[in-house]
Parts: C-alpha cells; structure tokens; sequence
C-alpha cells in the first residue's frame, strides 16, 4: 500500500480532547462522555425499542462496548457517530419485539410506487396547525407507536435521519448502505408514518 | 394517454422524490420541476404539506427524562471502569 493509501483523516470534533483524555487514562473523563449522552441515546433506545426497560438495557450495552473498543477508537469519523454505529449495531442484533410491534411486520413494499391519495379530504388539522400547537402527549404516543411498528431498518432510518439529525451520508455510513438507501428508506418510512397519522383527529392544545 | 392518466403518472413519478426535495437533496433542475408541478397540483400540494409536518413532528417529540435506575446502573459502571 502507499503512503498516500495509509494516511487517514483525523476528524477533530467537539469530543476529540474529551475522548483522548479517556483514552490516556483519565477514566474520570468518561464519566463526563456518558452525562453528556445517556440522555440522547437513552430517547434513541426508546424510539427503536418502544419501552423504558429496553433503551435501559441498549444504553448500558453502548456505554459497556464505548469503554471496551475507545482505545482502537482513531478519530476516523465524530465520535457521536462511532458511538451511535455500536448502538445500531446493539439494535440490529437485539431479536426483541416491542409489545407495540405487529405479530407479523408491516411491508412497506406498497410504498415503492406511491401516488398521491386524492385531494378530495382537506389536509387534516395537525398538517396545518404548528408543531406547537398539536403535538401533545396524545399525538407524541400516536407517533412513537408507529415508529415501533416500522420493520427495524426503516425505523433506525427514520429515526437517525428526522429524530436524531444525522444526515444521509452519516446515516448511511452508520449503517453501512449507500445513501440512495438511506433516501428510499426514509421517503418509505415518512409516507407509513403519515398514513399512520392520516385518521388522528385529537384536540389541538 | 389521456391527459388525466398523464397527469397522474407524474404525480407518481414526482412523489417518490418528494422527501428529497424537503430535504433539499436535489438538484436544481429537478428542484424546479417539482415547484412549478406543485402550484398546479392540489392532490401533491396535500401530499407534500402532510409529509413534511409527519417530518417535523418526528423532529420535535419531546425528550423522555433518563430513569434514576439507569444513571444508577451507569454510576456503578462507571466506578468499576477505575
């Protein structure tokens, strides 16, 4: 291999002292990576899994494998990437169900040709109203239900993309697709989730 | 083809790239395609109005608060990580 091959891009990111602190043995830092986020991966656990015991579980197992495999950690990607490619990971190998989820999972191959349903129902209340104004415990349980029944790897899209903030090409390579992937994933999953919500008729806050 | 089968061939062929085009990940040219469909096209204007705000209200679910149990279990890690 040539030089050129082996040189590699050192992504100097908000964690990069942090985790080189660690990394040199200061274990005391490493309290400080899990506050700053157990409480992010926590909701992402409770997003893929659908129940408070389960993100439990994936949050602990995170940390357990963060702590065991930091030191071959080399800065290659953002730390909070590396961190939630072993949570996915977690998840992907997790044979759990969430009691939410369907007996037999729901296909969302009827997505792949989507026309548009006819125009002739008005767009519902909580497609016009702000986000503010609609989303309230009610429509957050419609919403987080549905996440759970989409099949996993719809859901993790989904969920890294519209909660967590990934972008496609972090996305895809956390989950190791290619980003067109990520793309017909996310627009499959945004479209079940919408029909999901097509009938919610609660009261605006 | 008639015109209205036409029609409902490239509402189609537009919806499939509609979570691209909220997401901006499409190229100009395409881009403009789609907003010149869209001020004609009452079904895709309901269409794209409902995904994006299914997109924004995923984007804004409040945070659920970390249970006591799990920053427990985590302290307890964490202390035998020394």
């Amino acid at each position: 291999m040539s030089p050129v091959n082996q040189i590699s891009s050192t992504v100097k990111d908000e964690d990069y002292d942090l985790v080189n602190a660690i990394k040199s043995g200061d274990k005391e830092k490493f309290r400080d990576l899990v506050n700053k986020y157990e409480q992010r991966l926590f909701n992402f656990g409770f997003k893929m899994c659908g129940n408070p015991d389960d993100a439990e579980d994936l949050v602990q197992e995170t940390f357990i494998n963060v702590f065991r495999y930091l030191e071959g950690f080399r800065h290659e990607a953002k730390f909070r990437n590396w961190l939630y490619k072993i949570a996915t990971s977690i998840c992907l190998k997790t044979k759990r169900k969430s009691k939410f989820a369907p007996e037999q999972e729901v296909s969302l191959d009827e997505y792949a040709e989507r026309e548009p349903a006819d125009s002739s129902s008005s767009t519902p209340d909580w497609a016009v109203l702000p986000v503010d104004k609609v989303l309230n415990d009610e429509l957050s349980g419609v919403i987080r239900n549905a996440i759970v029944t989409l099949p996993k790897n719809y859901r993790l899209v989904v969920v890294l993309r519209d909660m967590e903030g990934f972008t496609t090409e972090e996305t895809a390579k956390i989950l190791e697709i290619t980003p067109a992937n990520v793309k017909v994933r996310l627009h499959r999953a945004r479209l079940y989730l919408r029909d999901q919500l097509k009938d919610y008729k609660g009261e605006a806050e | 083809m008639s015109e209205k089968q036409h029609m409902d061939e490239h509402c189609k062929e537009l919806c499939n790239r509609l979570s691209e085009y909220i997401d901006g990940e499409i190229d100009d040219a395409d881009c403009e395609k789609i907003a010149a469909h869209l001020k004609g096209c009452e079904k895709c204007i309901t269409h794209i109005e409902t995904l994006k705000k299914t997109k924004e209200l995923c984007s804004h679910l409040k945070d659920k608060k970390v249970p006591e149990t799990l920053s427990a279990k985590l302290d307890d890690f964490i202390r035998g990580c020394k």
